[in-house]
């Protein structure tokens, strides 16, 4: 596979990339915090707002060379619509998977 | 090569015009979104010579606008490009339902999506050198060929607004890029039209694009339950894709499609009834096999109905010179 990250304007795409992660993981971390209070009216609206966030990231993180944090945005973006369809109401799987999705951002950023 | 390309996320546009930039003769422009697209589409003085589209878009996805600019008549033959994630595949087999000829994968592989645009920009610039001379059919929304403009039996003839049915180009994209996984389960066969080269003599440009559109119409229509792709190879042949680990019954399927086209009741322009019936060839499984090796299994599938078409009539010739006691040449 021939990654893009050679290309000009490859490291200032990243850069901005990085900039908007922060205020998508603001999104997703609100419904996140959502999801551990009972019956929380506004999960639904929330969730659906982290995961068009998710789906952004998951489309263009593993393009940036943040292969695992596109991986795991997609397995999120997945339980989400799953929840919000009434598929697969696993919140608990859910929460897990969110919380690791929030925890590689977080190392992300701080490097 | 002129390319529009359509994605919510504009990290993804940015991505593509790095990628794109290294290609010669490509200029790429840019639409935030659906509207974005039909409005850039709109307002293009020279119709784009190649469309990027992103299948999961908010409130319009890729998939309809696909369709949505499929119905444009500057966008018949326009090789559209659809982008998307790996696991998308029920996606991407709507994609090319909806008129896409090719898709890219994100994450982007730098050199994937620069060989898929140089297919489309080589596609692109044959079809303008050709006067985009490509044959097309259909009754009412199309206009159709004199009867000087009669294609060759063996030219690909475009059919539109036929549920699956995709040009010869499009489907050979589709079954190259599909993951082992993703073929796991397919299979390829072929439908001929028996005695091919008798009607094709017989009918004039309009009315053999017309057998060919409505034969279309039968096998589609009789595919309905499957989950498929076909394209028309040209000889009276169509190639189709099945998915799923069921395999049809192929006898079954003829005769609903040598029913279904007796019950159209098709005829000569004069008003003399087309009387003909179609065959199938052999199936294949497509389990197990490289990418690489699907389009030779794509025309094994269609050299094997041609082959069971002559047969066939080679058959009936036996039995009836057999009958009259002479021999068939």
């Amino acid at each position: 596979m021939m990654d893009v990250s050679g290309l000009p304007g490859f490291e200032a795409i990243r850069l901005r990339f990085l900039k908007r992660l922060n205020d998508k993981i603001a999104v997703i971390q609100d419904a996140f915090a959502a999801m551990t209070a009972h019956n929380n009216p506004e999960l639904a609206p929330k969730l659906a707002l982290a995961r068009d966030e998710l789906h952004m990231i998951s489309g263009s993180a593993g393009s940036l060379g943040m292969v695992q944090i596109g991986d795991q945005a997609r397995l999120c973006e997945n339980l989400t619509i799953a929840f919000l369809d009434r598929l697969d109401p696993d919140i608990a799987e859910m929460q897990v998977q969110y919380e690791h999705f929030i925890s590689l951002v977080e190392y992300i950023q701080s490097k | 090569m002129r390319v529009l390309a359509v994605d919510d996320d504009e990290i993804i546009l940015e991505l593509l015009e790095a990628i794109v930039g290294q290609i010669p003769d490509v200029d790429l422009e840019t639409a935030c979104g659906p509207e974005a697209a039909i409005a850039a589409i709109s307002a293009a003085p020279v119709p784009f010579e190649c469309l990027l589209f992103d299948i999961q878009m908010p409130y319009k996805n890729g998939i309809e606008l696909c369709r949505e600019v499929r119905a444009m008549q500057d966008y018949k033959f326009t090789p559209i490009i659809m982008i998307t994630a790996m696991s998308d595949k029920s996606h991407i087999d709507d994609a090319f339902a909806a008129g896409a000829t090719d898709y890219v994968t994100k994450p982007f592989d730098m050199a994937d999506v620069q060989t898929r645009l140089k297919i489309a920009q080589k596609r692109s610039e044959a079809q303008l050198e050709s006067g985009q001379s490509i044959h097309f059919s259909s009754r009412a929304a199309y206009p159709v060929a004199n009867a000087g403009d009669k294609p060759n039996l063996f030219d690909h003839i475009a059919v539109f607004d036929v549920p699956g049915l995709v040009e010869p180009n499009s489907l050979m994209n589709y079954l190259s890029q599909l993951s082992r996984a993703n073929l796991f389960g397919s299979g390829i066969f072929a439908i001929s039209i028996r005695r091919i080269e008798e009607l094709y003599l017989r009918c004039d440009a309009f009315e053999f694009e017309a057998l060919i559109a409505d034969v279309a119409e039968a096998i589609s229509d009789c595919l309905r339950n499957e989950s498929f792709l076909f394209s028309y190879g040209g000889n009276g042949t169509f190639d189709c894709v099945v998915h799923g680990g069921r395999q049809p019954d192929l006898n079954e399927l003829v005769d609903q499609i040598n029913i279904q086209l007796q019950q159209m009741g098709l005829c000569y322009s004069d008003g003399t009834p087309q009387q003909f019936q179609v065959l199938a060839g052999d199936f294949y499984r497509l389990v197990w096999r490289s990418s690489g090796t699907v389009g030779d299994v794509l025309a094994d599938a269609h050299h094997s109905a041609e082959q069971a078409a002559i047969e066939k009539e080679k058959q009936l010739d036996d039995f009836w010179f057999a009958a009259k006691g002479q021999t068939a040449v």
